[in-house]
């Protein structure tokens, strides 16, 4: 329940300001309402326990990244250029990409919803008492071999704390498996469980993406040094 | 962690209430303290007129502001302007959430853990909310649209962005040794002793982040920000009355909230020589609270000497000390604390090594800047420099 209030909220404020982005006539308010989306999704985070992701993307979007652009408008705005025009000659592909995405998004919407997708939200409403049903095992095993978990470290830590009796996956009734669920996927968003995965099953990506961040840097560095020598000659 | 939902509730409500409160008392004790202690340094009096020995001058500063005329000038961009100086409170009040200020007090069978909220990332949840308090500055400083005001703000968030890596990095070498992000648990594992807290196993690690949050507050010696000489007022010149008032409230509050965070990353918290488990289940919640307090207002009195000691840096120089000097030392932490705890998982070699360390990059980079000094110097090149147009 909590977390669908809180998805409401934060959901509707990430589409309000997004639309506040492309609004506004002045970039400065522009940039501003991009940070309160950028705030509204690190709330979305939050309220699916990726405390982590969530904290990364204030410090490096809303904290650095923003900052900057400000700075930039900032220094180039200065007394001209109030207002910018919002639409430029690629508005027609912009709407037909846009209706793409939202048919996408509709329908992978619809389908999900109609599915069997268990969230823990949804749990709440099913029978008390009754048994954990195979979507549920079928997520326990998916979140295990993400995270690389296994079996008995799950039956010995984290089944007891939802159900003090018990100490297997299987014999959980259905709304404490989503209880279970919604444990691990907290306990997975703890930053020394996503230090762990990236350095051992996604270290090849982490290496990758590391190597485009240095590329730019470089590039940075190249860019300003040669303007520097030209001035100086 | 097992307290029932009511009683959760109940006691962060409480909680919260008492520490806003906490925060904005403190920051009139602050106000207070500050003209005390320049009275004293300077050897006079200070503020001894209202009240006995002066203690009601900061109420009777705060009613001068509630009823001084506000003033919108008619050049500003409206929705920021108003918006700036709420934005720079919210960082400073909401940092305190995660900062553990006791251990904790037992209430009709209910421990209840003397912090707002202990969440798993508190290290990171301070940086990423330290790393908000720019925005303050610099939208204050562009919707006042006075020249002015624009030039600090930009000095201001120059500033900041650069001494904020410092302060992300110094933290490194503690996370490192305590393998936890919360400050509950960085706090407890220092333990009660003064030889064992992390400033001293990560000695030049807390230089660089005291100066770093000295830095961050825009105090002097690194208010080139507000410089009355150069910039009038700098980013709050156009700012009157309660909105001023906001705006030097949040400077004070970020000096509380920082000096708690260092006396809870770096000198164990509320621990002192085992004090704080005196007593019952009751009252050594209490004393530890004391023990913090103590350790809060000693750290606040550090930044109030130093205000009144050191002059202001020039621009170039508080350039240099943030990106030649503290930027590589705390580098050098991470390395060094990261290589001899991997090897020898001594807290004593990585006490010593850290500093012998960091004297000789201090020691490279100073010689490096005496040798490459051009022979009149002064004449400061760089981009962001503006002491040349403002102080002629």
């Amino acid at each position: 329940m909590a977390e669908q209030i809180l998805f409401i909220i934060f959901g509707i404020l990430a589409v309000g300001s997004a639309i506040c982005v492309i609004a506004f006539r002045n970039p400065i308010h522009s940039a501003l309402a991009l940070v309160l989306t950028f705030f509204s999704l690190a709330g979305l985070f939050i309220s699916l326990g990726a405390y982590f992701v969530a904290a990364v993307q204030v410090i490096v979007y809303a904290g650095a990244i923003m900052v900057l652009f400000l700075f930039v408008i900032m220094l180039l705005n200065l007394g001209r250029l109030q207002t910018t025009r919002q639409i430029n000659k690629a508005k027609v592909f912009a709407v037909i990409v846009g209706i793409l995405l939202a048919a996408e998004a509709i329908y992978i919407g619809i389908k999900a919803y109609d599915g069997t997708a268990v969230s823990p939200a949804q749990g709440e409403s099913q029978a008390v008492g009754a048994a954990i049903t195979s979507e549920q095992l079928n997520r326990i095993s998916e979140i295990e071999s993400t995270y690389h978990l296994d079996r008995t470290e799950i039956n010995s830590t984290y089944v007891p704390e939802v159900s003090e009796q018990k100490s297997t996956v299987e014999t959980l009734t259905a709304s404490e498996a989503n209880l279970l669920i919604a444990k691990l996927q907290g306990e997975m968003g703890k930053p020394d469980r996503i230090g762990t995965i990236l350095f051992t099953k996604f270290l090849l990506p982490f290496e990758v993406t590391s190597l485009v961040l240095l590329a730019a840097l470089i590039g940075v560095i190249v860019l300003v040094k040669r303007e520097d020598t030209d001035t100086a000659a | 962690m097992d307290l029932p939902l009511h009683v959760l509730i109940i006691s962060s409500l409480i909680k919260i209430v008492v520490v806003v409160h906490l925060l904005l008392i403190g920051v009139m004790a602050m106000i207070l303290a500050e003209r005390k202690v320049s009275g004293w340094i300077q050897d006079r009096h200070g503020p001894n007129r209202v009240g006995p020995w002066g203690i009601l001058q900061p109420i009777a500063d705060g009613i001068k502001f509630l009823l001084k005329e506000d003033l919108i000038p008619d050049h500003v961009d409206k929705p920021i302007y108003l918006l700036a100086p709420a934005i720079i409170l919210v960082p400073a009040l909401v940092t305190c959430g995660v900062v553990p200020f006791g251990s904790s007090i037992t209430i009709s069978g209910y421990e209840i853990p003397l912090q707002i909220a202990d969440i798993n990332i508190g290290v990171l949840y301070i940086l990423a909310i330290t790393s908000l308090g720019v925005y303050g500055v610099v939208l204050g400083a562009w919707a006042s649209n006075n020249k002015y005001s624009l030039l600090g703000g930009l000095r201001s968030s120059a500033q900041m962005i650069s001494y904020e890596l410092t302060l992300g990095l110094s933290l490194i070498g503690v996370l490192m040794l305590s393998s936890s992000l919360s400050l509950r648990d960085i706090a407890i594992q220092q333990g009660g002793y003064p030889w064992t807290w992390n400033f001293l196993i990560h000695f030049p690690a807390f230089l660089a982040f005291t100066t770093a949050a000295f830095a961050e507050t825009n105090r002097l010696p690194f208010d080139l920000a507000e410089a009355e000489q150069e910039l009038v007022g700098g980013y709050h010149t156009e700012y009157s009355s309660m909105k001023f008032a906001m705006y030097f409230m949040a400077e004070y509050m970020h000096m509380i909230v920082g000096s708690a965070v260092a006396v809870t990353l770096f000198l164990g918290g509320w621990q002192f020589f085992g004090l704080e488990k005196i007593g019952g289940p009751f009252w050594s919640g209490i004393i530890s609270f004391g023990i913090f307090f103590t350790k809060t207002a000693f750290f606040l009195f550090v930044f109030i000497w130093v205000r009144w000691t050191l002059p202001r840096f020039r621009y170039d120089q508080l350039m240099n000390l943030g990106w030649k000097f503290l930027l590589p030392i705390a580098l050098t932490t991470i390395v060094v604390t990261g290589t001899v705890w991997a090897f020898t998982q001594s807290k004593l070699l990585v006490a010593i090594l850290n500093v012998v360390a960091a004297a000789i990059v201090v020691a490279i980079v100073a010689t490096t800047l005496v040798m490459t000094r051009e022979p009149e110097p002064v004449d400061d090149r760089g981009v962001l420099s503006f002491t040349e147009e403002s102080s002629s």
